[in-house]
């Protein structure tokens, strides 16, 4: 009889492969999809599910403990061509890095011929700023997160970086312009150290997130604050990680008291404000015993 | 008590485009210029498009089965033509563009909105059908053509009066560029134009089609 493999819309057949052991995984069964049909060599594109508009089945899952026996139909979805989380981040990273530092040196065909004008302190300190941030993200990119999935379609490569490289040059135009005009250097100085002390506290979550889970695994368990102070933030909200990030750019905002940074900004926030949320009803559902938290602001939302 | 309201909406609006169409065939017939076609149509054009804001709560409210998110699009688009470039940019209402986007505004819309009414209280005799799935045929590039050269005299006008603009050095470090923000909207034109008019196409195959066989 074997197993039938239909698209999910419409259930047309995809390929119906012979009768598989009990005790292989999902896994197996998409390498299997893979050999049958070379379109699908690469498993990250292949979404099973039990129900045709269901939630998709995981790869460690093995066909007795859900009920697969000789006869069954199981849905397919084609995610889409597939690239990697490491190499998205990388370039969606990148972006900011070499764009700001384009305006940075201020060239003629944007601002004209200013070679003459001092660029104020502010402006440099922006620059280190914003450069240690992306930079920074990077290197966790590399040395610090494990992620849980290994790919994401191909078409959020496109979106990212425009979002990414766009906001930059927005940002950027408007910080190295010759007629810039700097806030008091209180004002400056302040908001530099809140901007550090959040990039640190977002720091310390990332490294607490690593270490919760072992390398190659994709286990999730509950993170709770460890011996450093910055980690407390973890004990009033699910992703104090994105906590401290939008304090960072709320506090790089008013240290160079630019309306274009803001609105880069609250478009940050805002689409961490919903990821946020979606994590914490993730922990919730997940985790019988989740302790009483926020998900992104303390106390509040 | 819904649909009551709903036949009186488009039954307005069927009239108000007609009206609109008869001002602008009059004014050509009694030897009007193309120049002065704005000054005797624009009380009409405000008056009838802006209503047309109704549709996005139609459709928030469920009145109407339509996408709240295509309404907001066909809405933001027009009253976009005919407030921040016709209306801010008086240069604009003198282009050939004018009458060639009126034309086309208002055949397409006395034909949409007769057929919403007559929907709702029966069956649209196949006439009606017909000119709405071809209609679109010239009127989608006529419209586009003519909102475009009205966008590109009124950015010219914006750029040059300095409209709307806002300029370094200030307080908060911002600009804010008219003449930018109206040449980015007409390059937009060329992504999203041909998928809606190759979309009409194959709705027209959809409806249209099927009545032949019949």
């Amino acid at each position: 009889m074997g197993l039938e493999i239909v698209t999910a819309r419409g259930s047309k057949p995809v390929v119906t492969l012979p009768a598989q052991p009990a005790s292989s995984t999902i896994g197996d069964l998409k390498r299997a999809i893979g050999s049958a049909k070379p379109k699908y060599k690469d498993v990250n594109r292949q979404e099973l599910r039990m129900e045709a508009k269901g939630k998709f089945v995981k790869d460690e899952d093995t066909l007795e403990s859900l009920g697969i026996t000789d006869g069954s139909t199981l849905y397919f979805k084609d995610r889409g061509l597939q690239i990697g989380w490491n190499t998205v981040f990388l370039a969606e990273y990148m972006g900011p890095l070499l764009v700001y530092l384009l305006f940075y040196i201020r060239p003629w065909v944007v601002y004209g011929d200013v070679a003459s004008k001092e660029i104020c302190l502010t402006a440099h300190i922006a620059a280190a700023a914003w450069v240690f941030h992306y930079a920074k993200r990077v290197l966790e990119t590399i040395f610090v997160h494990r992620f849980s999935n290994a790919t994401m379609p191909i078409s959020n490569l496109f979106k990212n970086c425009s979002y990414y490289w766009g906001f930059t040059a927005y940002c950027a135009y408007h910080i190295n312009h010759p007629l810039y005009t700097s806030p008091a250097d209180t004002q400056v100085f302040i908001s530099l150290g809140l901007f550090l002390l959040c990039e640190l506290g977002n720091f310390t979550i990332h490294v607490l997130l690593r270490n919760l889970r072992p390398a190659g695994s994709k286990e999730r368990k509950i993170p709770f604050p460890n011996s450093n102070p910055l980690s407390q933030m973890q004990g009033f909200v699910s992703c104090p990680n994105y906590t401290y990030e939008i304090g960072a750019w709320i506090s790089f905002s008013i240290m160079t008291q630019c309306l274009p940074v803001g609105l880069f900004t609250l478009a940050g926030a805002y689409q961490m404000i919903l990821w946020a949320q979606g994590k914490h009803k993730n922990y919730r559902k997940e985790f019988k015993d989740y302790p009483r938290r926020k998900a992104i602001i303390p106390f509040l939302l | 008590m819904s649909k009551a309201y709903l036949v009186a909406y488009n039954t307005v609006q069927t009239l108000g485009w007609s009206y609109l169409l008869f001002q602008m065939i009059n004014h050509f017939l009694s030897g009007g210029e193309v120049k002065t076609l704005y000054d005797n149509t624009r009380l009409t054009l405000q008056i009838f498009q802006t209503g047309a804001v109704l549709e996005i709560f139609h459709a928030m409210f469920g009145l109407v089965r339509s996408s709240i998110q295509v309404t907001i699009q066909q809405v933001f688009s027009r009253v976009y033509v005919t407030w921040a470039i016709l209306y801010m940019l008086p240069s604009s209402q003198l282009s050939l563009g004018f009458p060639l986007l009126l034309f086309a505004w208002t055949v397409t819309e006395i034909i949409r909105y007769s057929m919403y009414a007559v929907s709702l209280v029966g069956t649209p005799p196949y006439f009606l059908t017909w000119l709405r799935y071809t209609f679109f045929i010239i009127a989608y590039p006529m419209g586009v053509t003519g909102e475009l050269l009205c966008s590109f005299t009124g950015m010219l006008y914006a750029q040059e009066h300095d409209i709307l603009s806002v300029h370094f050095p200030n307080k908060y470090n911002a600009t804010f560029s008219f003449p930018l923000i109206i040449l980015g909207i007409m390059l937009l034109y060329i992504p999203l134009f041909p998928p809606m008019y190759l979309h009409m196409f194959g709705q027209r195959k959809k409806t249209l089609g099927t009545k032949k066989e019949e």
